[in-house]
């Protein structure tokens, strides 16, 4: 049976620890999950079972996989090793692949060359486990033409086609849907009967899907370990707790006990618009209303039209066909959006605080406006000396979500604003948007592939 | 800005400072002229006199150094701003209009990409021999289109990305949006291009000297103080190489201060 | 793709002749004083012009019918490639262009593929280990020789190699050791900055992250660089040699006129001083017809390496 343990496992940068005290055993049918903060060095574990850290980092410690012995201070023994006996799926597989090479050669590297198979054995086991992943048809496909979801599974084809003995995959479920994600747990959890698994993410349903072993870790420190079913149960570390809490399926009922008898002001109402999005109809004759105080989320698969109908929401976009028509009270900035990715909504090479004075400077706002919404969301003023790339997703976003309501806004589009965010600043954001809609009695459009976020904050769900 | 150079930038602005400082001081404070003959006098070593020595016609190498040193300066200078000026707004015009505005622009410049520099240079070199502004506009016409298509590029990613889409909607103007979206990052990339620019001017004018068809004797120009001193080699090396450490310094200077090309 | 790139390459092709076709035209007809008279002077000298040459100069060059005729008339002939006959030797255009292309191409082909050899191997090198002894020397070794004009570096090469040690003639043609100075100077210059080029292009892909899963699946090498490094590397390396090939025309004036190498450099750069206005255009027109040539074949390489199109090459080369 395929076992590796790790003793002892240290990082150091430089002289400086990042991680210590890891000890952990991991084998065919009992993976391990590792879960921390983003940040944490979690993404340096990988790198360091694998003996592909680059200086100055460097790790000591030791790892035993199926009873040979390898100290982690000499990597070199390691790099022997990948292949057939360790293999990792990296962070963003999609970049992981050569974008000169079809999916086909991208998996033949490996069985022609590192199982050393005949060229028409290659051949065929190639296209075997290219179908086993769902990937029959897209054999001779380039990675650009792949979708992400393919992309990741053609990594991932790769990455076990030489059954290896220990598998590391690096935060597997960033960046998929629910869809994509669900096959890919499957995929997981079959691999997981043959190979050693080592699984590193912030994704609490794929640990729980596991049923393996939980380690969290933060600050570089192991905080709490155990079998994944039990410590789910019973967290004791705050850390796990709150990442329990924070998940959507967790939430309370937002929705606060409000009168239905709210004054049905209508802000703004589409009759049968109709969009085309590079030659295809994206929103067919859609008709929709939405009134003061209320809250309408919009899901559906990629490339439904949601990001589409929501710029036409407020005004970003016209529409090909069908009338828009506001509440003659709004003004151009009455509508607002917030973003998916949070750096991409502000100029990237200036602090925040410039950017901000100038918004101020152009409503003729006051400076303790923003001091205000600062504190009330959670953020200290220090941060606004950064640019956007020196402050983390989580809590630029709220940032975002600062200039937006600085205008008071009468209707807001969430365009997935918190589906890069892990759950609990996904959290923290949405309280404080839901706040603002029901003390301001404004208009939220809520887009979100996430079903039970949309369950439970929405007033009506769109399905496109 | 000076505080953000790396150190080769610092270098490259120093070694432009001093040949500026050289070429201003003589300017000021030699009262010989470039173009001053003393045939009794050719080739003398540097005295108290002519410091740097004289040439074939007994020219004072001190003050010829130093006038085509401002002569360079002067035409890299008005070169890289018009260049800059038209290359810059046309490019931020193109990716803004798009449709065909963009696409008549696109063919400009990819005419004037089809023909080297050197050779469009050239080819106005051949209309009027001699002349400064013939020659400034050849080497200006062919620096813009570099501007053009770098500002374009950059402008047209920054203009699609939503930072752009949410300043709108906060309620700011076109004007914003060039200051505080585009200009940031543009200057670095336009700053590298200037630089490379500079370099290339004097490049040009120096090259089209060397061939005997550029500024006319008895102009100090850096290229044909090279090709008049070469037959002179053997008898004085020594003023040859003295235009070619400044042709040398002040392209190295500028490609230095230019920094890496993202 | 590829017709794609072969007709915005052919119209940039055209656009290019009528600019330089209507350049010539107009500019030099639009400066004052009798164009007869100036090009005459140009041809016998200040003091030998008189009323029958500058007539002769005017029915050879049509200068007595209407200008918009004229102007229609010299593009008309320049797409049949009738260039007219060379001012100076009275010899058709065409066939002093056709005689000069073949020097020019065995210095230029020459300079190349001894560009490469010395560019490649350093750049690989110099990418091996980056910031150690090999890349700082290649570095510091390369700004050098990109700050000398490359007719100074030609220059340099005569003085040492022609006058001090006496190794090879310093100017000319015939056998083959003139072709080692002019060859040698155009590829020092050209690799000077093209192994740089292919030292941050073998970086980039070195670092990438594909190339690392490359190796984590097992791959060892050579394979794992033939297969993942050697195209991925070549794209970037093809399309700047299209660029570069500016860098290859105006060191083939240069170098042609400092070593007077009988090329279309040398011709150019000629008939500028002579003001040979039918040459002029014509080896300006032969420079920009080679160089869009150029760029075809690199532009078509990469659509045919590159299975993404084009818009990698962009922001690349620098």
């Amino acid at each position: 049976m395929n076992q590796i343990s790790i003793q002892d496992l240290a990082v150091f940068n430089a002289g400086e620890s990042l991680i210590s005290g890891l000890n952990f055993i991991a084998s065919a049918g009992q993976p391990v999950c590792i879960i921390g903060h983003t940040g944490a060095g979690k993404s340096l574990l990988a790198n360091a079972i694998l003996g592909n850290l680059s200086t100055p980092l460097h790790a000591s410690g030791q790892v035993t996989l199926n009873q040979q012995v390898f100290d982690l201070s000499q990597p070199e023994q390691l790099t022997k090793l990948w292949g057939k006996q360790l293999a990792l799926l990296p962070q963003e597989p999609w970049n992981a692949l050569n974008p000169l090479l079809t999916a086909q050669q991208q998996v033949e590297d490996v069985s022609r060359y590192v199982l050393k198979q005949p060229a028409k054995q290659s051949q065929q086991t190639t296209a075997l486990a290219l179908q086993q992943f769902g990937l029959a048809e897209a054999n001779h496909k380039y990675p650009h033409q792949l979708s992400g979801g393919m992309a990741q599974r053609l990594a991932y084809c790769a990455a076990t086609m030489a059954n290896p003995n220990c598998l590391l995959l690096d935060e597997p479920s960033k960046g998929l849907d629910q869809a994509l994600n669900q096959k890919l747990q499957q995929n997981i959890k079959q691999l997981a009967q043959q190979s050693a698994l080592i699984i590193i993410t912030h994704d609490l349903d794929l640990a729980a899907a596991l049923n393996g072993y939980l380690i969290v870790i933060e600050q570089g420190q192991v905080t709490e370990q155990g079998a994944a079913s039990s410590l789910l149960n019973s967290p004791r570390s705050d850390y796990l707790q709150r990442l329990i809490q924070a998940q959507s399926k967790n939430w309370h009922n937002l929705k606060p006990e409000l009168a239905t008898d709210k004054a049905q002001t209508e802000l703004v109402k589409l009759t049968s618009v109709n969009q085309f999005y590079q030659s295809q109809h994206v929103l067919k004759n859609i008709d929709l209303t939405l009134h003061a105080g209320e809250i309408i989320g919009l899901t559906g698969e990629s490339g439904a039209g949601k990001s589409s109908l929501g710029n036409i929401i407020c005004g970003i976009l016209k529409p090909n066909s069908g009338t828009v028509k506001f509440s003659p009270s709004l003004t151009k900035t009455d509508c607002q959006k917030v973003y998916q990715d949070p750096p991409s909504a502000f100029a990237n090479q200036l602090p925040l605080k410039t950017l901000l004075k100038d918004l101020t400077l152009l409503h003729k706002l006051s400076w303790q406006k923003v001091i205000a919404l600062l504190n009330k969301l959670d953020l200290p003023e220090s941060l606004l000396e950064r640019n956007r790339d020196q402050v983390s997703g989580g809590e630029l976003q709220r940032i975002a979500l600062l200039r937006v309501l600085l205008l008071k806004p009468k209707i807001i589009i969430a365009d997935e604003a918190v589906s890069r965010l892990d759950p609990i600043n996904a959290q923290k954001i949405i309280t404080l948007l839901l706040d603002y809609v029901y003390t301001e009695q404004a208009g939220l459009i809520f887009i979100s592939h996430d079903q039970q976020q949309i369950s439970k904050i929405c007033d009506r769900v769109i399905k496109l | 800005m000076i505080k953000s150079f790396a150190l080769s930038q610092k270098v490259g602005l120093s070694i432009l400072s001093c040949l500026f400082i050289f070429a201003f001081v003589q300017g000021i404070f030699d009262s010989t002229s470039a173009a001053q003959q003393n045939l009794s006098n050719i080739f003398s070593l540097p005295n108290s006199q002519y410091l740097l020595g004289t040439d074939q016609f007994g020219r004072s190498m001190y003050a010829r150094l130093g006038s085509a040193i401002r002569l360079s300066f002067l035409l890299c200078l008005l070169c890289v701003f018009s260049a800059l000026a038209l290359g810059v707004s046309a490019g931020i015009y193109a990716a803004w209009a798009q449709g065909w505005q963009e696409k008549v622009m696109d063919f400009i410049a990819n005419t004037i990409l089809a023909l080297p520099g050197l050779v469009l240079v050239l080819l106005f070199a051949a209309i009027a021999p001699g002349s400064f502004v013939v020659l400034y506009l050849g080497i200006a016409i062919t620096l813009w289109v570099e501007y053009y298509r770098v500002v374009k590029a950059i402008s047209k990613s920054v203009l699609a990305s939503s930072e752009i889409e949410a300043s709108r909607q906060l309620g700011f103007n076109w004007f914003y949006i060039i200051k505080r979206h585009l200009w940031p990052n543009l200057q670095e990339q336009i700053f590298t291009l200037a630089s490379f620019g500079a370099a290339t001017a004097i490049l040009t004018m120096a090259s089209v000297g060397f061939v005997y068809v550029g500024l006319k004797p008895p102009t100090a120009e850096l290229g044909l103080m090279i090709v008049e001193l070469f037959p002179y080699y053997a008898d004085a090396p020594w003023v040859l190489l003295q235009p070619l450490v400044v042709l040398f310094l002040l392209i190295l200077g500028f490609n230095l201060l230019a920094g890496k090309l993202k | 793709m590829l017709i794609k790139i072969l007709f915005n390459r052919l119209l940039q092709a055209i656009s290019m002749a009528v600019a330089v076709g209507s350049l010539t035209f107009f500019l030099v007809r639009s400066l004052p004083g009798d164009i007869a008279y100036k090009v005459a002077a140009g041809r016998y000298g200040d003091d030998g012009v008189s009323t029958e040459a500058a007539n002769a100069v005017r029915a050879e060059l049509g200068l007595d019918q209407p200008i918009f005729e004229q102007y229609l008339n010299w593009l008309g002939n320049l797409f049949q490639f009738d260039l007219g006959n060379s001012l100076v030797s009275g010899l058709p255009v065409i066939d002093e262009i056709q005689h000069q292309l073949g020097y020019t191409a065995l210095l230029a082909v020459c300079a190349v593929i001894l560009a490469s050899f010395i560019a490649i191997p350093l750049g690989l090198l110099a990418a091996k280990k980056p910031k150690k002894v090999i890349d700082q020397t290649s570095l510091y070794t390369s700004s050098f020789i990109r700050a000398q004009p490359v007719f100074s570096l030609g220059l340099i090469l005569t003085i040492v190699f022609a006058i001090e040690l006496n190794w090879f003639p310093v100017a000319g043609f015939g056998s083959t050791e003139f072709l080692i100075l002019p060859v040698l100077t155009l590829a020092i210059s050209l690799a000077a900055v093209s192994n740089r080029i292919v030292r941050d292009s073998a970086i980039k892909v070195l670092n990438s992250q594909y190339y690392q899963f490359a190796k984590i699946k097992g791959l060892k090498e050579p394979k794992l660089f033939l297969r993942h490094g050697l195209k991925n590397m070549a794209i970037p390396i093809i399309a700047f040699t299209g660029m570069q090939f500016i860098g290859v025309i105006e060191g083939v004036i240069m170098i042609e006129s400092l070593f007077a190498w009988p090329g279309i450099g040398h011709a150019l750069s000629h008939a500028v001083f002579a003001r040979d206005i039918p040459m002029l255009q014509g080896t300006a027109l032969m420079m920009g017809i080679l160089f869009v040539f150029i760029n075809t074949l690199t532009d078509a390489c990469c659509a045919l390496l590159d299975p993404r199109g084009e818009k990698v090459k962009q922001g690349e080369n620098a």
